[in-house]
């Protein structure tokens, strides 16, 4: 096989992310894409460090997987805080710095 | 083609069109649950690949722990607010020029990419060493991050402020 | 010291009308200011006859300029003038004197008198002007004011159409002699009485233009109805007005102009003199109203004038206006005695007069008219019929002269002899009202005309024109004989008739009021109907046609205002909001925007760095 269609995959994932964040206007969406852009990455180092034999790039993998779910915790913690705020969950309606028109 | 690389194959196609289903489904608990495939044919990816350490804490920590949060938050939400949650688009063009010249970009990038097919498979003995000894301070730091991020966590979501008055 | 006095004989009225107008409050010390002040311009005047009898006057003043031409006002001061002025002012102080009377049960005397005065100026400012300009100036006003008198009681619309077609009548006069005026202007380039004398006779239609003015003013022939219709005005008035001064005023001023007018124009002005002279006189036989009977006396007497001024001698017209003037201003004096204590104008209804007071001067006044012997009418209609020495004049002068003995006769003998049934109401008549009758008629004998009563020439006129050599001759007696059987004849026949037949019925200005009404209206009507159809047909198309344009083009510029004008603004504030707006777009608050923008840059940033 070609070892670059683990690439694609990646990008594809990545790019699916970046689009959910862009696009999807539930926060927990955004949330689920930032999810995917970094397992997009860590498809990546896993797949580099799976070249030679030094556990490096799994490690680098197993930390961004803690602080993935550091950023899931809290952002959900946030979340769930701003719903209890602002009574949704959209973040268009979360604009409180902007100024008033 | 081995078993491994028609695995690799199989869970690339899998784990590729349930994260495209997260973009199109109109439902946001289905939407979690394609997460939650994309997320296990990852970990499949990683263990075929050879780094099985790193495919358990996959499954372990993404199946176990964060997909459950989201569904929490996702009864949580729609609990609250009594309404369907609202999963409409917005942005579209953006978002499709954004990511579709993103994948452009890197797809132009790896067309000159010397691949070498992978070797070894990592052990956990050697991760463990690894942890212990190369990695020991990244490791504290992130256990410490790890405990501030899901106290402060507990907090943030605990803690009843006050409604803002506009 | 002669141009002084004449300057204050003629600017005293008008100060005083002036101040009365803006002084007196109460109307008994406005007739006194009003009375001292023409008193003091009579005085004046009386004064400056003296000065200047015998030596002419002349003086101008530089004007106005039109071009190259040079106009001057002037005064010119002469026997006639002098004469005239004299008249105007003691006629004007009578009536002064009488209105402190008759007119003090009015209530807006103040005015009453302010236009005396007014009029009393300008009548002195025809009298002295020198320059034909000056001359109309005064004309006009005179015209004026004499409306502003006649229309005096304006509650009443007789009174008012009365005013109204005296004023129209005079303004058509006016007119006229304005352009006869201007016309001598473009031909001599002068209008100034003395230089005029030196250059010949005038035009014949600019001078027939002056005798249209003339005749107007005089109420001759075709504008007669005026002066019968303007009685409704108040008595003095009359005596003032239509008796004595602006009546007077054409025949004065053919008189000044004599020498200018061309023979033709002196034919035609003699004819018609001599035609409104029987006029005048078959109305005042025909007429039942004591006011209307001394207006057509009136006249007849000023055709009269105007024929022996113009077919006979200037100075015989002239004698003739001033005891006319003295005797007419008397009778006319008297009636609205008369009338004040009776209330009745009809001589039917008025009853018989026994008291002194007023039978002496009416009876001075009626010999002074026929022309009897010591009195001053006789001097000075013999006069007129000896200037007149053959021909028709003669003989239409002597007609009038009938008409009028017989007239006379029959107005006396209605108000003296003729037992009414109705009492009259007798009462004594007040010293205001009777010292100018009293002083008028003094001024009917002969003494105020001649030292001799039947010798023309040991006479206080000596120096008027051309007739100080004349002498009674055949005629004078022809006349008095004939004056006298027709006298005597007509009391007769009104003892037993009180009109003459074939001549009934003339109350209304022998129909010339009815024809000028028609002559009005048919033209009007006529006029009015081509109006109301240009109007139709030419004047509202029209309209609407630029009414359709106009409203075109504002549809047309609110169309351009609309899309090109505010467009124009919308376009650019469109640009500005867009432009705003998508400046805005990057500080919108909006979380996945700035993701977007900055993932955007990002991938930017890495194609830059790569390629």
């Amino acid at each position: 096989m070609s070892p670059d269609a683990l690439l694609y995959f990646a990008a594809w994932i990545f790019c699916v992310g970046i689009c959910l964040v862009i696009v999807k206007r539930n926060t927990l969406l955004m949330l689920v894409g930032t999810e995917l852009m970094l397992n997009a990455a860590n498809v990546n180092l896993v797949y580099f460090n799976s070249r030679s034999s030094l556990p490096d790039g799994a490690m680098f993998a197993v930390f961004v997987i803690v602080v993935a779910v550091c950023e899931a915790a809290v952002g959900l913690a946030i979340m769930m805080r701003v719903y209890h705020f602002y009574q949704t969950s959209l973040p268009d309606q979360i604009s409180e710095l902007r100024e008033r028109t | 083609m081995s078993i491994g690389q028609a695995g690799l194959y199989f869970f690339m196609i899998v784990g590729g069109i349930s994260a495209t289903a997260i973009l199109f489904t109109r439902n946001i608990f289905r939407a979690v649950l394609m997460l939650l495939a994309t997320l296990l044919s990852t970990a499949a990816i990683y263990i075929l690949l050879g780094a099985e350490f790193v495919g358990i804490t996959q499954i372990l920590v993404y199946a176990g722990g964060v997909v459950i949060l989201l569904i929490f938050g996702i009864m949580l939400t729609s609990r609250l607010s009594n309404k369907p949650l609202n999963i409409s688009s917005h942005n579209l063009a953006g978002g499709l020029i954004g990511s579709l010249s993103l994948l452009a970009l890197l797809i132009f990038c790896y067309q000159d990419l010397n691949t070498v097919y992978p070797s070894g498979i990592i052990t956990y003995p050697a991760i463990g060493i690894s942890l212990l000894t190369d990695f020991a301070a990244p490791f504290e730091f992130s256990a410490i991050l790890l405990l501030i991020s899901l106290a402060g966590a507990a907090i943030i979501a605990a803690t009843n402020f006050r409604r803002h008055e506009p | 010291m002669a141009l002084n006095f004449a300057l204050i004989s003629f600017l005293l009225p008008l100060a005083g009308s002036l101040i009365v107008t803006m002084l007196a409050q109460n109307s008994r010390i406005a007739g006194r200011i009003a009375t001292l002040f023409t008193g003091s311009a009579m005085i004046s005047s009386i004064l400056l006859a003296f000065q200047s009898w015998i030596i002419p006057v002349y003086a101008q003043w530089p004007w106005f300029q039109t071009g190259g031409s040079q106009w001057s006002v002037g005064m010119l001061i002469n026997t006639t003038s002098v004469l005239m002025g004299v008249l105007v002012l003691l006629i004007s102080f009578c009536v002064h004197l009488y209105s402190i009377s008759y007119m003090k049960d009015e209530r807006m005397q103040v005015s009453y008198y302010a236009r005396l005065g007014l009029f009393t100026g300008s009548m002195t400012g025809i009298v002295f002007s020198s320059s034909l300009v000056q001359l109309f100036l005064f004309w006009e006003l005179v015209s004026f004011s004499s409306f502003l008198l006649i229309g005096y009681w304006s509650e009443n619309p007789r009174v008012v159409r009365a005013a109204t077609s005296a004023f129209f009548m005079n303004q058509i006069g006016d007119l006229l002699m304005l352009s006869g005026i201007v016309l001598i202007g473009i031909d001599k380039g002068t209008l100034d009485l003395p230089e005029l004398g030196g250059q010949g006779t005038i035009a014949v239609s600019a001078g027939l233009l002056l005798l249209a003015g003339i005749m107007a003013k005089s109420a001759q022939i075709p504008f007669l109805t005026w002066l019968t219709n303007a009685m409704e005005g108040p008595t003095p008035v009359s005596a003032l007005i239509h008796a004595a001064t602006m009546v007077a005023a054409g025949i004065y001023f053919i008189i000044r102009i004599h020498t200018l007018l061309p023979s033709e124009v002196l034919q035609i002005a003699a004819l018609i003199g001599s035609i409104t002279g029987l006029a005048g006189g078959l109305g005042a036989l025909a007429s039942f109203d004591l006011k209307r009977i001394l207006a057509f006396s009136t006249i007849s007497q000023l055709g009269f004038m105007l024929l022996g001024g113009t077919a006979g001698t200037p100075g015989a017209a002239m004698l003739h206006l001033y005891t006319h003037a003295i005797f007419k201003a008397l009778l006319f004096l008297t009636a609205g005695v008369i009338i004040h204590q009776t209330n009745e104008q009809d001589i039917r209804k008025i009853g018989q007069i026994k008291s002194p007071l007023l039978t002496i001067p009416l009876l001075m006044g009626a010999a002074s008219m026929i022309g009897l012997p010591l009195t001053a009418g006789f001097i000075s209609k013999e006069t007129i019929i000896e200037s007149l020495h053959s021909g028709w004049p003669l003989w239409s002068a002597q007609a009038v002269t009938l008409l009028t003995t017989v007239y006379t006769t029959r107005l006396i003998y209605f108000l003296l002899a003729k037992s009414s049934s109705q009492p009259t109401h007798s009462g004594r008549p007040d010293a205001f009202m009777m010292m100018p009758v009293a002083v008028l008629a003094a001024g009917c004998l002969w003494i105020i005309v001649s030292w001799s009563p039947v010798d023309f020439s040991g006479s206080l006129m000596r120096s008027l024109d051309q007739i100080h050599n004349f002498e009674p001759g055949m005629m004078t007696y022809v006349t008095l004989a004939l004056i006298i059987s027709s006298a005597s004849a007509a009391f007769f026949w009104f003892r037993r008739q009180s009109t003459v037949p074939g001549v009934n019925g003339e109350e209304d200005n022998f129909g010339l009021d009815v024809l000028y009404r028609n002559l009005g209206s048919w033209p009007l009507m006529r006029l009015s109907l081509v109006a109301e159809w240009t109007d139709q047909r030419l004047i509202n198309p029209a309209i609407h046609f630029i009414a359709y344009i106009q409203v075109a083009w504002a549809l047309f510029t609110g169309w351009i205002d609309k899309w090109v004008v505010d467009g124009t603004i919308t376009l650019i504030t469109e640009i500005i909001i867009v432009s705003g707006d998508s400046l805005r777009m990057f500080t919108r608050g909006k979380i996945q925007s700035y993701i977007l923008w900055a993932f955007l840059m990002l991938v930017i940033f890495i194609i830059w760095i790569i390629a």
